[in-house]
């Protein structure tokens, strides 16, 4: 076997292990889990720095699934390979699997007790808690344009009056988003105005507009030279400074 | 072929949720209700031990459901089967995404088309999650089933346990808020105390 895949093959086991352990001491999952992986992954074995791993938060909020498992095959794909990335997933899940399956046993047992009836009685009141506080989380952290409000009323009276598929109203979102973009771009050059922002329609075929998305990038860099330093050295840093930027817009 | 229904149902959950493990609560109810794999208030149940126990609140609602489906069809081996099918089919459209964005040097999540979208599906998710509380509210604590029913029998302990915990649950104390699996505890014992203790309830 080559030294290299050797070393790497090391790491990957090493990540399964690590992640077994986050995976079993973290509850609540996503952010909860950023102290433990912190802990863990930047301060004792030094496979990330901690701005990388705020990148790879930021990059794993904005994918599709679950946060924690979107780091862990992060983490795992950067340091060793596509099979990194594989083993550290596992790694994260067996512990819920394992867990999980022996609770499912327990609780099929005792369902049809009284007492037990009571217990869970009073635990569906509690989720409601709950959810009611991912609902003003997830507001907190909305963008909160006219636009923003007009997707969550839509979505929301769509979902509660009707039986259509959360998936179609979610792909009708990305189908808006991608309109309103094209108008507002398409606003925007009219009145003379390239900004930065606006020329998001150019960035969507940047292959064929390469002159076109030179130019943005200047208009970038000469708007925030900060962000500038960082595309050099990470393109993922300017996902962070965009979110942080908006969050600050916010306030 | 329910094992692959199973893989599929969850590889799509985990295709359309963007936001991590809460957002996919609207997408599951839907999903998994609909299959007539598991009833709504066995889900609401399976939410509440999802947050109280450790690991990814996805994983584990999927692991739930794929143990609770392959049970039905067999033993042990089916449920064990059930669960890795449902795991797996969850993960899978993540693994895959990830290692390419990984692969690609993340080239593509930086263009602000791709941001513009996700910051919208996010406020679209915020207003599907607002239709499910208001569902389970609904249901939880009207006994009702949709919104065109008449009111059913009204729960007025589950509201009070509802009234009181979110009072708790926003509560801060050194600036953190009380952790999910303390609200959940508290629930079940202010359950079994009042339905148990209090006469007509």
């Amino acid at each position: 076997m080559k030294p290299e895949i050797k070393e790497k093959l090391k790491i990957a086991l090493h990540l399964f292990v690590l992640f077994f352990k986050i995976g079993l001491f973290s509850f609540g999952g996503g952010y909860a889990m950023f102290t433990m992986i912190e802990r863990e992954v930047v301060d004792k074995h030094k496979y990330l720095t901690k701005s990388e791993l705020m990148d790879v938060f930021a990059i794993a909020e904005s994918t599709p699934g679950a946060v924690a498992v979107n780091v862990a095959t992060f983490v795992g794909t950067k340091k060793a390979g596509i099979f990194g990335g594989i083993f550290a997933t596992f790694g994260l899940m067996l512990p819920s699997i394992v867990i999980i399956m022996t609770l499912s046993y327990v609780i099929n047992i005792f369902r049809d007790n009284l007492w037990v009836g009571y217990v869970f009685k009073g635990i569906r009141a509690g989720v409601l808690v709950l959810i009611a506080k991912a609902v003003i989380s997830f507001f907190r952290n909305m963008r909160k344009d006219w636009f923003d409000f007009v997707l969550l009323i839509g979505a929301f009276l769509v979902a509660f009056l009707t039986d259509v598929s959360v998936i179609y109203i979610i792909l009708v979102t990305i189908v808006l988003c991608i309109i309103l973009m094209v108008v507002k771009n398409a606003y925007a050059k009219k009145k003379g105005k390239i900004t930065a922002e606006n020329t998001v329609e150019s960035t969507q075929n940047d292959e064929s507009a390469t002159d076109e998305n030179s130019i943005e990038d200047e208009v970038v860099a000469e708007e925030n030279p900060a962000e500038d330093e960082t595309a050099t050295e990470d393109n993922v840093r300017e996902i962070v400074i965009d979110q942080t930027a908006e969050k600050e817009g916010d306030k | 072929m329910e094992f692959l229904m199973l893989f599929w149902v969850f590889f799509k959950i985990g295709l359309f949720t963007i936001g991590g493990g809460h957002a996919m609560i609207p997408l599951i109810m839907q999903e998994v209700v609909a299959q007539g794999w598991i009833s709504e208030e066995i889900l609401i149940d399976f939410i509440a031990i999802s947050e109280s126990t450790p690991g990814p609140f996805a994983v584990n609602i999927a692991t739930y459901t794929g143990t609770v489906v392959g049970e039905s069809l067999g033993g042990f081996g089916h449920g064990l089967l059930g669960a890795l099918c449902a795991t797996l089919g969850v993960v899978a459209p993540s693994v895959i995404i990830i290692i390419l964005i990984v692969k690609l040097h993340s080239r593509f999540m930086k263009k602000p088309a791709v941001q513009e979208v996700f910051t919208g599906v996010r406020s679209s998710v915020t207003g599907l999650l607002l239709s499910v509380f208001l569902g389970l509210f609904l249901s939880v604590i009207l006994s009702m089933s949709s919104v065109w029913e008449s009111v059913g029998h009204f729960d007025y302990i589950g509201l009070i346990i509802f009234g009181v915990l979110m009072v708790v649950a926003n509560v801060k104390i050194k600036g953190k808020t009380l952790h999910p699996i303390f609200i959940v505890l508290i629930s079940a014992v202010m359950g079994v105390l009042m339905y148990g203790f209090i006469p007509g309830a």
